[in-house]
């Protein structure tokens, strides 16, 4: 290890290239003692089919990185700043590791990202080797933290509780609808995480006894050019609910299509589908009104994760949603942790970080507590259903905001 | 009726599929080219029609009358200075040269417009026809139809015009066209402008129902193949019947397999016809 | 004579210096190196068929997908070491090539229709592998991370020096193998197939057997560029070590470097590999002083760039160029064929 590091250095200083240029502040001033500016990098996908979505999660952590540093920064640290590298992991696993190598050569004292699980374990891998600090502000995948490394954490719910609570949520609904899903169709992406979820989701709902039976299970790449034949044959078995994981464009696509082949169902249940977060799905009009979704939710009920939420929605003009206020939230962990051991060494850190508990959060759910895998205790997960335009929580009662509208109207009596 | 709904769907994408292949068929009969970049000239054709659309508001299936000027333009430009050069050259000196300008024409579409999806929002997007049970979009029945009109065109002009058939004597013949006193040289650009303006059109068709992606080149490149051998290269007639049944068969293909199955079908019967039939199914066997 | 000693001696150092590179070098750098041979791996097994017997393929992604996929496989489900795992792949990959050879090589098909089929063949089988549940479809397939003092037993080591080293190893074995089939019968048959095919087979050479024995020790030892692979990144996916994007990455450094000379594709591969970087670099520049959305993509294009020169002023690539110029024949003559 010392070894590389001398010859990182060297090879550093002799590049001396636009590379050195560019990324290298605070480089100096972390190995002189007292640093002046902690630095966090991220990865997230800033480009690519949730580039969206990967931005809106790095302005959750730029605004929390902004405030603790409004605060006065980490106090036990002489008051250093927080500074965020952000590198754009394209969506890719690949690139994604070759970011996490790129931001710990530039030292930084913890990581976090990456959105897309695939991403998330590639870097979990690389940070482990060189034990750096994880936190994973997004990213669902059980697996994750299953793989016995001591150095990742994860505040995102990840995906068994998520199904688990969704089910529930599911269920509560359509009863209270008065109509009890009798038949349902599965469609999801061939996608790391949609497929989890519903590997989960099968014998989660043998487990828990539903009323449904799920008729079929239709799945298409992630790169399709279109989906009227999946639609079409989900259609012909003339199922009273949907059960979806997919992308933003791709569910586009699918209520499109719906609409154009006048498939009607009761109600659209997306199980974890970051997808349906997206903002370009709510300006769909017509199309996307009354789909639910299953997944993690920021907190609209306490007076703090509002003040957030308000400033985030003012600045970025895009909702809070379960993205920023999760990536919110890990940079509130990191500084929390950080403001305990006074230092950035890793291992200290790392015994910080497993001793969070961390109360003043965004997202819902109870205080942020990781357990001996590294996942939070206190994750939280809801279920929201898109009501003129915007997404609104329907379950669980205590943070729900609005009534869920169920069964659906049908495509034709939409305006 | 499942069925009927893949036979109709693949009926109207057969009409794409022979445009494209018309384009090839001719670079590929007169020219001896084996343009790997053929895909990429269609998506070219499709960021055009969106760029259009976005910009202008003009529907793709009218803005393929300025597509068909600027792909003619680099089309001419492609073949006068990359590949008239290598004029008489053994083939898989085309194949890694338009190889090489497909990666070009990709990544700088990928630059400029980065990676994501467009979708071109006309207003008939959502629009279909049901009759009797069954859906028929409305985008696919407009491109089915410009598919025709460009297909008559195409075929007029070689039958007809002088120049078309000055391209069909280079085609047959270099060195007797040459002797003819034909400009063989100015022959092979105009024939693959042709090539690329035609595929150029089909890109514009289908930008109404296919989000335009940069890296949709690959797969109308290998479509176009498909279609161009099995109806036997350099026989236009072949192209059109390959490209309906191509696109019955890939229909099909993603009803009794899956979707994203439905072009190891097509690739398979490429494979298949190549083995067994090099010369197409509406080819004759040629000595050359 | 002396040449001889000179060059004897160019090559120690330059072993040396290669094997004692992660001594001196950073992680980045190996990283890059790694990359870099292993680009060079495989296009030198590529060479044997393209290069040597000149039938350019575009298909080989798939023999390194099938060495990936099935060492992969095995581990997960029987617990068999890569180590093993990658002997079988590559006798899979073998079959495969050499059944698909048979059909293109018997049937007498053409070098621009064999072109078609194998670039057909990539893609069917990318496109069944990310159908298929059980090779993990789109999703792909991770191995898991087994740490201590038995890992390497099983092909997995925490730091990247051993890689490197086996890589080394890999790709001076399989320039040791190009260099003895080069002088050897078999290459000199090759070289005949190549200038002439019909001409050789009326002088007696059967050129199905031979191009289907190029065909053979290239899709098998390309296998193992799979494998290995798998074993470094711990994951792998259909588009990411199958189709025709990967088929033509592998093709591109032989091509440039130079096809059917002996260094070429690792030539090839030491100029292409820190140039994407070079154009990583450039894009974290600009991007980060000038606010642009980055220059994906780049590389590619210059690669594109590259392909279409080389094609055109050198058609043997650099190193075919250098041959040629040292040779008896005249350096404006651009084909071979007539």
């Amino acid at each position: 290890m010392k070894n590389q590091r001398i010859s990182r250095r060297t090879f550093l200083k002799s590049a001396g290239t636009v590379a050195a240029g560019v990324g290298l502040n605070g480089f100096p001033a972390i190995l002189r003692g007292a640093p002046k500016e902690i630095l966090i990098g991220a990865v997230h996908p800033l480009t690519g089919l949730v580039a969206e979505a990967g931005q809106m999660s790095v302005w959750g952590l730029e605004l929390a990185v902004e405030h603790i540093n409004k605060a006065g920064g980490i106090k036990s640290m002489g008051g250093a700043k927080l500074k965020l590298i952000v590198e754009d992991s394209e969506s890719k696993n690949e690139v994604g590791a070759i970011a996490a190598e790129k931001l710990i050569r530039k030292e930084i004292a913890c990581l976090t990202g990456a959105f897309q699980s695939g991403v998330t374990m590639a870097i979990s891998k690389v940070a482990d080797r060189y034990k750096m600090p994880l936190v994973v502000d997004i990213a669902t995948a059980d697996a994750i933290t299953q793989q016995g490394f001591q150095y990742t954490f994860r505040v995102f719910p990840k995906i068994s509780n998520l199904v688990r609570t969704g089910i529930q949520g599911i269920m509560e609904v359509t009863e209270k609808g008065g109509r009890p899903i009798k038949n349902a169709v599965v469609i999801h992406i061939s996608e790391f995480t949609a497929k989890a979820s519903f590997d989960i989701f099968y014998p989660t709902c043998e487990k828990m006894g539903v009323p449904w039976k799920i008729l079929n299970k239709i799945t298409y790449p992630e790169q399709t050019m279109s989906v009227a034949s999946e639609v079409s044959e989900a259609k012909a078995l003339k199922p009273d609910a949907l059960f979806i994981n997919c992308r933003m464009r791709d569910a586009i696509m699918l209520v499109q299509e719906m609409y154009k082949q006048k498939f009607d169902v009761d109600g659209i249940f997306g199980m974890v589908a970051s997808g349906l977060a997206d903002p370009g799905f709510h300006k769909q009009g017509k199309l996307s009104e009354c789909v639910f979704n299953a997944c993690p939710w920021h907190d609209e009920v306490k007076p703090f994760a509002l003040k957030v939420a308000k400033e985030y929605e003012a600045r970025f003009k895009k909702p809070f949603n379960m993205n920023g206020s999760h990536s919110y939230d890990t940079i509130l962990v990191i500084a929390d942790a950080l403001e305990r051991t006074g230092s950035v060494d890793k291992d200290e850190l790392r015994k910080a970080l497993r001793a969070t508990k961390l109360e003043n959060k965004t997202s819902i759910g109870g205080p942020i507590q990781f357990d001996e895998g590294g996942d939070n205790i206190g994750a939280g997960s809801a279920i929201v259903q898109i009501q003129e335009g915007k997404s609104k929580c329907v379950y669980p009662s205590e943070f729900a905001l609005a009534k869920a509208i169920y069964p659906a109207p049908k495509w034709e009596e939409r305006r | 009726m499942l069925y009927l709904q893949a036979l109709i769907n693949g009926i109207l994408m057969g009409g794409v599929y022979g445009v494209m292949a018309l384009g090839l068929s001719l670079i590929f009969g007169v020219l001896n080219i084996i343009n790997l970049a053929h895909g990429n000239l269609m998506v070219i054709g499709m960021y055009l029609s969106y760029l259009l659309f976005v910009l202008l508001g003009v529907d793709p299936h009218l803005s393929l009358f300025v597509t068909v000027f600027i792909l003619f333009f680099i089309g001419f430009f492609i073949q006068r200075f990359i590949l008239n050069p290598i004029i008489g050259a053994p083939e898989e000196m085309s194949v890694l040269i338009t190889l090489g300008l497909g990666m070009i024409i990709q990544n700088i579409l990928l630059m400029t417009f980065g990676p994501d999806y467009f979708t071109v929002d006309t207003s008939y997007k959502l629009s279909s026809l049901m009759l009797m049970g069954l859906s028929i979009d409305v985008a696919k029945i407009f491109t089915f139809g410009a598919s025709l009109i460009i297909t008559a065109v195409f075929f007029s002009f070689l039958q007809w015009t002088e120049l078309g058939r000055a391209i069909r004597a280079a085609s047959n013949n270099r060195e007797a066209a040459m002797l003819a006193g034909i400009n063989v040289k100015k022959i092979y650009c105009i024939a693959f402008a042709i090539g690329a303006a035609t595929v150029g059109t089909a890109g514009s068709c289908v930008s109404t129902f296919i989000p335009t992606s940069q890296g949709a080149g690959i797969l109308f490149t290998m479509t176009s193949f498909v279609v161009v051998i099995i109806g036997g290269v350099g026989n236009y007639l072949g192209a059109l019947a390959g490209g309906l049944l191509i696109g019955i068969v890939e229909e099909f293909g993603a009803v009794l397999l899956s979707g994203s199955m439905k072009q190891v079908v097509s690739f398979g019967l490429l494979i298949i016809i190549l083995l067994f039939r090099p010369e197409g199914l509406l080819g004759k066997r040629s000595e050359e | 004579m002396r040449n001889r000693i000179y060059t004897t001696i160019f090559f120690l150092i330059l072993g040396i210096l290669f094997l004692g590179a992660p001594l001196y070098v950073g992680g980045y750098v190996l990283e890059i190196l790694i990359i870099a041979l292993w680009l060079g791996y495989l296009g030198s097994c590529w060479n044997i068929i393209g290069g040597y017997a000149g039938q350019i393929s575009l298909g080989h992604s798939t023999f390194v997908g099938l060495g990936a996929y099935t060492s992969t496989l095995l581990f997960s489900h029987l617990g068999a070491t890569p180590w093993i795992g990658m002997f079988l792949g590559a006798i899979f990959a073998m079959a495969i090539g050499l059944f698909v050879g048979f059909l293109c090589f018997r049937f007498r098909v053409r070098g621009a229709y064999f072109l078609l089929i194998t670039m057909a063949m990539a893609e069917i089988f990318r496109l069944c592998f990310e159908h298929i549940d059980f090779f993990g479809a789109t999703v792909g397939l991770f191995i898991p991370t087994i740490k201590g003092p038995t890992a390497p037993l099983i092909f997995q080591f925490q730091q990247k020096w051993p890689f490197y080293l086996i890589i080394l190893v890999m790709t001076a074995a399989i320039l040791l193998i190009t260099f003895l089939m080069e002088r050897s019968k078999i290459g000199f048959y090759l070289k005949a197939i190549k200038g002439d095919e019909d001409a050789a087979r009326c002088l007696g050479v059967s050129a199905t057997r031979y191009k289907l024995l190029a065909m053979a020790l290239s899709s098998f030892f390309i296998a193992f560029g799979g494998t290995f692979y798998a074993q470094y990144r711990m994951y792998i996916r259909p588009d990411l070590v199958m189709g025709i994007h990967f088929s033509v990455e592998i093709v591109l450094a032989p091509i440039i470097g130079g096809m059917g000379t002996l260094f070429g594709p690792i030539l090839g591969a030491f100029l292409m590999v820190p140039l994407e970087e070079l154009s990583w670099l450039l894009t974290d520049f600009l991007k980060h002083s000038f606010r642009m959305k980055g220059l994906i993509g780049l590389h590619l294009i210059t690669y594109g760039v590259a392909l279409i020169l080389v094609i055109r002023f050198m058609p043997y690539g650099i190193l075919g160029l250098l041959q040629r110029l040292k040779g008896p024949w005249a350096s404006n003559e651009k084909f071979v064929r007539s």
